[in-house]
């Protein structure tokens, strides 16, 4: 017998598309577990179960009358709360956001529509993008512990059975990390694949919007679906090639760089070791494994900070203005003092950039793929302010699980994260793969490659 | 090169540089916007130690392609 739950998005489009399953069984699936696990989860702002259920009934009919649109159509996916749907609110998760009503959907709505996706409601996310923890949100895996962020309540609505997948942003982090925590698949596409258009920014030079779903498959899915030139976004580019995201998983040859520096210090050895041992795995398929040196790597988050709470705070240079008491205490104090940093400061990130991303460039010219850990520790309490490595350092949780995702919102590099194995206390471990600019479709090859023996076992 | 050192701004200067900036900011929360704005500046500051200051001109419309071409 077919149960919905544990179909992946690719498993339910294809029984969806043979007429062994029906959207509306599936959105009542998802209805179900959102009702189930709500109270306690919150991962969701709302959630449209009248809208959904029509749109279910309505593709049912659609495909019983041979209008089958692929492999979305009658999927139930979720919206961070950043992407606009028109006629109804954006919250951002913030009282900022007051009275907000959209007046068109973003690109990615639309997107998702023209797919026959059925939207099933918007999910919670740390204020504004602003942060790693989505602290009204609890992970599904652990309700004590933090989903991660700034798409927490994204990968939570996707780890609890509340969505096939899900689309989130990522300007520093904020798709891969809620997806390391969550065991989730997140991918953080090239800058310029995905429009922005109609999404709440956070930094422009460094937002992205990607999916989160169950399986790397999955993710393609979504990625075929949402990806495309757009000229209402000033970073759309056009691909060079068209996306293959079911290329075959052939991976002879192929270069993986591990660093030697940067990604493994300060990581948990639980999680160093999930990474070596991908490795392993890549190489036993034919993969050469290829140690490499991370260029720039002592001014990755200088540059991801100088950009980032410069961009920020132009964003909201009239909001905080006028209505700083409606922000929760940590955006306030990280938006009011970015209204006083220095445009020198920012100017210096940006010329820092260019550096960072030639010599990025050299490396990626010796390697077709890197490998490392998604976030250095797997999900933290939430009360947790810190973790301790083994030399004594302390690092605040926000800073360390930034850490070894930002650097790709600097870049614009493509970047995937694919759970692989579990910590001491049964958390998730992610991995990391990151590619050349618009070689997502290799990035997602790879990731396969890495998640398949786990899906067939 | 030239190394720029982040000074942390007093609480007055910081009430001051808020206020010429149109930015409402209450007395109580200076001391902790001021620390707050020097640990942000020492982290970019790390960034004088590049050789930026003639190959590198600012990129505002980022392409990643371009930047990444290999």
């Amino acid at each position: 017998m077919t149960t919905p739950l544990n179909l992946t998005l690719a498993q339910a489009g294809a029984a969806i598309k043979a007429r062994e399953l029906s959207p509306v069984e599936l959105v009542e699936a998802a209805l179900l577990q959102i009702e189930i696990h709500e109270l306690e989860i919150n991962a969701f702002v709302c959630v449209w179960e009248d809208t959904a259920r029509q749109q279910a009934r309505e593709a049912e009919r659609d495909i019983q009358r041979g209008r089958y649109r692929g492999s979305l159509h009658g999927i139930p996916i979720a919206l961070k709360d950043l992407f606009d749907v028109a006629g109804l609110p954006t919250t951002a998760s913030s009282r900022v956001r007051d009275g907000h009503r959209a007046t068109t959907n973003s690109a990615v709505t639309d997107a998702l529509q023209r797919s026959g996706a059925i939207l099933v409601g918007k999910n919670h996310l740390h204020e504004f993008a602003f942060g790693l923890t989505t602290p009204q949100t609890r992970n599904p895996l652990d309700p004590e512990r933090t989903p991660g962020g700034s798409s927490g309540g994204s990968a939570a609505a996707v780890a609890y059975g509340g969505a096939w997948g899900a689309m989130g942003t990522d300007t520093g982090g904020s798709i891969r990390v809620p997806a390391a925590l969550c065991g989730l698949v997140g991918f953080k596409p090239t800058y310029g694949l995905v429009s922005r258009h109609g999404i709440a920014p956070l930094a422009w030079s460094l937002d992205h919007a990607g999916p989160i779903a169950r399986t790397v498959e999955d993710a393609g899915l979504l990625l075929q679906a949402v990806a495309g030139f757009d000229a209402r976004d000033p970073a759309s580019r056009r691909p060079p090639a068209a996306l293959a995201v079911d290329r075959a998983p052939g991976l002879e040859g192929l270069r993986v760089g591990i660093p030697r520096n940067y990604y493994f210090d300060h990581v948990a050895a639980p999680v160093a070791a999930s990474a070596r041992r991908a490795a392993t795995r890549l190489e036993k398929q034919g993969a050469v494994l290829v140690e490499v040196d991370i260029p720039m790597a002592d001014y990755l988050i200088a540059t991801q900070w100088g950009l980032m709470v410069a961009e920020a705070a132009d964003v909201h240079a009239r909001d905080i203005r006028q209505s700083a008491s409606l922000y929760g205490e940590d955006v306030r104090t990280l938006l009011e003092a970015g209204q006083l940093l220095p445009a020198g400061d920012y100017l210096k990130a940006q010329r820092a950039r260019r550096l960072i991303t030639r010599h990025w460039a050299a490396l990626f010219s010796e390697i077709d793929v890197m490998l490392t850990p998604t976030v250095p520790q797997t999900a933290a309490l939430r009360n947790q302010e810190t973790f301790v490595w083994e030399d004594g350092a302390y690092e605040s949780v926000a800073e360390a699980y930034v850490r070894l995702c930002a650097p790709a919102n600097v870049n614009g590099l493509p970047a995937l994260t694919v759970p692989f194995g579990k910590d001491h206390q049964g958390l998730p471990i992610g991995v990391q793969i990151m590619g050349k600019a618009f070689d997502d479709a290799r990035v997602l090859q790879v990731g396969r490659a890495i998640e398949q023996p786990l899906l067939a076992g | 090169m030239t190394i720029e050192k982040a000074d942390a701004m007093t609480p007055e200067q910081t009430l001051a540089l808020a206020a010429s900036l149109g930015l409402p900011l209450a007395e109580e929360r200076a001391p902790h916007i001021a620390g707050v704005l020097h640990h942000i500046r020492s982290v970019i500051a790390r960034l004088d130690e590049l050789p930026i200051e003639y190959i590198c001109p600012p990129s505002f419309a980022f392409n990643a392609q371009q930047e990444n071409a290999s």
